[in-house]
């Protein structure tokens, strides 16, 4: 039973440094770009609750749907589509100060959807204000927008 | 060296040296959206001459960004120039007052706008497909120093 203890041993260490390095050098820019690759394969693969974790319980957007409303539409879209694919093109993580509380980002994302049943593939590219807060349990999304273009 | 290894550098060589003209001159994009339709649909592999100092001309199929940080990217129908005047009366398109000939398009009777002039460093642009109801980001004024490419030529690659 020796070397089980010490696995179990030099598991917890591994674990133990594992949270020191992620505590100590991962940037917040890091962890929000890890966030929204998270978020990205969690709508993916249709994982609603994974997505549910990240978005806070407050959450609204500009048209004043809320998280579950978000939540449900997401599932919908997702009962329709054979697959889909999210592919962040550009992301801008506007300055964190050390110790903020809030974030926003913008990002370009292009969306590539296959119907069921045989239908037509869509791209779509959409640019999206992301707004998060962080939490005990981590960075929340809070609020999106979906800013005006300019063509100016 | 070998000639046989020599002749693949050379080859080589070329590959690379036109990858780099063709990085420099042209761009490749694919159609999303049916804005465009039915000159363009979705899907459709554009080739895009660069430009760095767009000289606008009426009819041209262009594809510009939005001054956003990070930018879209759009493709549409150059149809007014800097200093015209354009308007859509009962979905015909008039240029200073007179109407203009669309032969690539539709006309829908329920797409108006009020007369608009052209600004200097200006285009005002509109999709092909006028069989949807207007919406704002169908057609609309754009800076001339957010065109980026002009269509030379297309590969439908889904029908």
């Amino acid at each position: 039973m020796k070397w089980l203890s010490r696995i179990i041993g030099l598991g917890l260490v591994a674990a133990a440094m594992w949270q020191l390095w992620e505590h100590v050098f991962v940037s917040d820019e890091t962890r929000i770009t890890r966030l929204i690759s998270a978020m990205a394969q969690a709508v993916e693969k249709g994982n609603i609750l994974k997505l549910s974790d990240a978005i806070a319980n407050d959450y609204e957007n500009d048209h004043g749907l809320d998280k579950r409303t978000l939540l449900a539409l997401i599932r919908a879209f997702r009962a329709q589509s054979e697959a889909v694919f999210i592919y962040i093109s550009d992301q801008k993580i506007e300055a964190i100060p050390s110790g903020a509380q809030k974030a926003q980002v913008v990002i370009v994302a292009k969306v590539l959807s296959k119907h069921k049943g045989g239908g037509q593939t869509e791209l779509n590219a959409e640019r999206i204000r992301l707004f998060f807060r962080k939490t005990d349990d981590g960075w929340k999304l809070c609020r999106t927008e979906s800013p005006e273009l300019k063509f100016d | 060296m070998k000639l046989r290894t020599k002749i693949r550098l050379s080859i080589l060589a070329v590959i690379a040296g036109l990858a780099l003209i063709a990085r420099l001159f042209v761009q490749f994009s694919i159609v999303s959206g049916e804005s465009m339709t039915p000159t363009l649909q979705p899907w459709d592999l554009c080739l895009m001459r660069i430009v760095h100092h767009y000289e606008p001309h009426r009819g041209d199929i262009v594809m510009f960004r939005t001054a956003d940080n990070p930018p879209l990217h759009f493709i549409k129908r150059v149809t007014a120039l800097p200093g015209e005047t354009i308007s859509i009366e009962r979905g015909v398109v008039k240029i200073n007052g007179a109407p203009l000939a669309e032969p690539y398009t539709t006309v829908n009777p329920e797409w108006n706008i009020e007369p608009t002039p052209v600004p200097v460093n200006k285009v005002f642009v509109i999709g092909d497909n006028r069989d949807q109801p207007r919406e704002d980001y169908l057609l609309g004024l754009v800076a001339t120093r957010l065109v980026d490419g002009r269509l030379l030529w297309y590969w439908r690659l889904k029908r």
